[in-house]
């Protein structure tokens, strides 16, 4: 895959948490930086999970469970950013 | 109005055994091996994923190893009802006009699974489902199969199935609708449930030790059980259903208020149900799915409701989670225990215990006679059940 | 009225027939003035189904939902073993939640406060007969104030896939449907539309007809669903001197609850005062359903 450009990514991720969670909101709605869990667009643990299978299938990029997970999900900036991370490792 | 309704003719298979005497034996003086992380086993299905792994620890009913899925799906539940029925004591006549009540949460999804994969070896397109599409297909082949009485039904409420099947068993009896009813608790091994579970990353890789600072999820399990719900009082000691109650939960579809709010009031509810006081309650048997929000939502409203906490033992760290049929199963295990005149205990776990939660469960099995236990079962969906039984 | 009969002093639902797609994530919208996520439609139309029933009048706490459906949600079903058996993956977490049958249980308990306990029973081909039954038993013997009994089927493709899911002859409309009842005590303030005078399942045509010809009026009708064979029928017509029922407006096709539309059919109607209805229904292996209602 060609190296990924954030601002792209940035793009697919909300399409993907608006698909996958069923917002009620679109995904030009969402902000690079609001919080994903909780307060902000008020997704649960259940929501985070579904992302984190759908990151697996789309990008084959694993988010386990711990701190470093909760980073990452943190919002869709912080998500994208480990997405580029953990492929420039691969 | 409390339901005084008496089990007999117990009958279970579960990763301990076959039957009261196996499972008593077992734990009386339990073997380290037992808390062990059980033998992974390989699924009928592998995940495509690379790095998935290729086998996963699973409590498989004792001597049953997996072949032939169909044949083994009947001849475990087929197995466990006839012997329930045969030590009954109950006559054809009798059992004519008994309802049986199942409670499972996976039912027969193994089968359709299976049908599934079947089709898809002779046709990429075939469709999943290919079949007639009830949660009762069991209880009906049960039904037909032991000549049982046509009243009953299938309760399926995820994880307290076969508790509230009980309860709902109970309340027929006592309105007068039936004079007996054969309750079946089946969770039989399918890949919905294991990678299900995966998927929501609650299984542990090490041992389930609910209510420990190192819990980290369940292990699944397999498990078959019946019983014969009477209004008569047998002649043997047996367990008695004082009561109980379900409760519906709004907070979360998978697990309960960790405040313990919920659960507080579902145990208040079946205490007040069974007429019976929190000081009268001898033991506790948890749900304990050490999960890490599970065990914090029920140690808080046992705390809430007991100013000393009684004995407290949990049986999954043995069985394993047997989802739907875990409420009836665990009761017959303790059935199983104490007419061989103990509680069980489960040496290291929660020894390191959780300052968050406070509980600590019974460590080595202890004698007791005719006590008052209270039974938890919370499950999905915001299902949650607690019995009042009491033995002698 | 007869002490044991249950009021009824609601009931309500949606049906659809096969040739219909209704925007059901639009109706919830309606129904509950936001969108509710992460819910198919299934749990769309318990919710959609219940809400006139659970608004009629304010509900108590000690309110239990008695919820059943003949073929569940085979949406989730099918999407999770896509997921699993084809492509041999994990499912997705918000499908396999969803595959508790009680999923709806608990998208009801949130959004209509619910207090008491929620259920999912189900009898192979009676469903809805078994959700009756276990409320009435309830509340003979429990404090149950209110018993909310309801039904959900859906339509699922293909075609002739679903037809072996439900049990449906080849040529027979299909639809899909939810029904909802709100059973209240004997001493409720509310005026009752009918009663749940009787709930039970017999091994025969003669059972039945021993069973409940005590307690037929002299203006009863019948009904059957369609596995009763006509020969039992029509015994039953001629023992119990009943006259068949023409529904204003009969089920839009064949789902396994759809007897939920002859009862609101039966309870809304406003020329069939101081009658009374049965419902029979038949399964494999010959029983017999009964399901009596009454109005005053």
């Amino acid at each position: 895959m060609a190296e990924l450009d954030k601002d792209t990514l940035m793009a697919e991720l909300k399409e993907m948490i608006v698909e996958e969670c069923d917002t009620e909101v679109e995904a030009d709605e969402i902000a690079n930086d609001i919080r994903l869990v909780g307060e902000g667009l008020e997704l649960d643990s259940l929501d985070a999970l579904q992302i984190s299978l759908a990151i697996k299938d789309k990008y084959g990029v694993r988010i386990e469970g711990g701190p470093d997970s909760r980073e990452a999900m943190a919002n869709v900036s912080s998500l994208a950013d480990f997405i580029i991370k953990a492929k420039q490792a691969s | 109005m409390s339901f005084n309704v008496f089990l007999s003719g117990a009958s279970l298979h579960t990763s301990l055994g076959f039957g009261l005497e196996e499972h008593a034996n077992e734990l009386r003086s339990p073997s380290a091996d037992l808390l062990a992380l059980p033998n992974k086993i390989k699924l009928p299905i592998q995940l495509a994923d690379e790095d998935a792994p290729e086998e996963i620890p699973y409590h498989l009913v004792a001597r049953k190893p997996l072949k032939d899925t169909e044949t083994r799906y009947f001849e475990i539940l087929e197995k466990v009802v006839e012997n329930c029925l045969s030590t009954s004591g109950l006559s054809e006549e009798e059992l004519s006009h008994t309802g049986l009540y199942l409670g499972t949460s996976s039912s027969d999804v193994c089968l359709i699974e299976q049908n599934y994969l079947d089709e898809l070896k002779n046709d990429e397109n075939a469709q999943p489902l290919n079949l007639y599409c009830s949660m009762d297909n069991l209880g009906a082949h049960l039904r037909k199969k032991f000549n049982l009485s046509p009243l009953g039904m299938s309760a399926n409420t995820a994880c307290t199935a076969s508790a509230n099947a009980l309860l709902y068993a109970a309340a027929a009896i006592k309105s007068g609708r039936l004079k007996h009813a054969i309750i079946v608790g089946a969770e039989i091994l399918n890949i919905t449930t294991a990678y299900g579970f995966q998927g929501l990353e609650l299984l542990t890789q090490t041992r389930m030790r609910p209510f420990d600072a190192r819990r980290d999820g369940l292990v699944l399990g397999e498990a078959a059980s019946a019983v014969i719900l009477s209004a008569q009082k047998p002649s043997f000691a047996s367990i008695e259903l004082l009561g109980g109650a379900t409760l519906s939960d709004g907070y979360g579809m998978s697990a309960a208020n960790p405040d313990g709010s919920s659960i507080a009031r579902v145990i208040r509810q079946a205490l007040k149900q069974s007429n019976v006081s929190a000081e009268d309650i001898n033991a506790i048997k948890a749900h304990g799915t050490a999960s890490l929000l599970n065990d914090e939502g029920e140690s808080e409203g046992l705390k809430q409701v007991f100013q000393t906490l009684p004995t407290i033992t949990a049986l999954k760290p043995y069985i394993g989670h047997t989802f739907g049929a875990s409420g009836l199963t665990e009761l017959l295990i303790l059935n199983a225990c104490l007419d061989a005149g103990f509680i069980p205990g489960t040496p290291g776990i929660s020894e390191q215990a959780c300052s968050k939660l406070g509980i600590t469960l019974n460590q080595t099995s202890q004698n007791m006679e005719n006590p008052v236990i209270l039974c938890n079962q919370f499950g999905f969906g915001g299902n949650n059940t607690s019995l009042v039984v009491r033995y002698g | 009225m007869d002490r044991k009969a249950i009021p009824i002093i609601a009931a309500s639902g949606i049906e659809y027939p096969a040739n219909e797609e209704p925007d059901f994530k639009a109706q919830i919208k309606q129904v509950f003035g936001k969108q509710i996520r992460r819910i198919g439609p299934f749990i769309q139309m318990a919710l959609i189904g219940a809400a006139d029933s659970v608004r009629a009048a304010p509900l108590p706490e000690a309110t239990n939902v008695y919820f059943t459906s003949g073929s569940g949600d085979m949406d989730v079903t099918i999407d999770v073993l896509h997921r699993t058996v084809r492509d041999r993956q994990i499912p997705k977490p918000l499908s396999f939640v969803n595959t508790v049958s009680n999923a709806a249980c608990f998208y009801l308990t949130k959004y209509f406060s619910i207090g008491g306990s929620t259920s999912f029973v189900s009898t192979r081909e009676f469903a809805l007969e078994s959700a009756f039954f276990q409320a009435m038993t309830d509340m003979s013997v429990l404090d149950v104030e209110t018993a909310l009994v309801g039904s959900v089927d859906i339509l699922t493709t293909p075609d002739t896939t679903h037809r072996t899911r439900v049990g449906s002859a080849p040529a027979e409309e299909l639809a899909q449907g939810s029904h909802w009842f709100r059973l209240a005590r004997s001493d409720t303030s509310a005026t009752p539309i009918g009663y749940l005078v009787d709930t039970s399942i017999f091994k025969d045509a003669g059972s039945l007809i021993d069973h409940l010809k005590p307690l037929l009026s002299a203006n009863c009708f019948i009904t059957f669903g369609n596995r009763a064979d006509s020969s039992n029928s029509q015994k039953m017509i001629n023992e119990l001197g009943a006259q068949e029922y023409q529904a204003q407006k009969q089920p839009a096709g064949h789902y396994g609850t759809n007897c939920g539309q002859i009862f609101r059919d039966y309870l809304h109607r406003e020329d069939t005062s101081a009658s009374q209805l049965l419902y029979v229904q038949q399964n494999e292996q010959g029983h017999l359903s009964a399901v009596l209602l009454a109005k005053d």
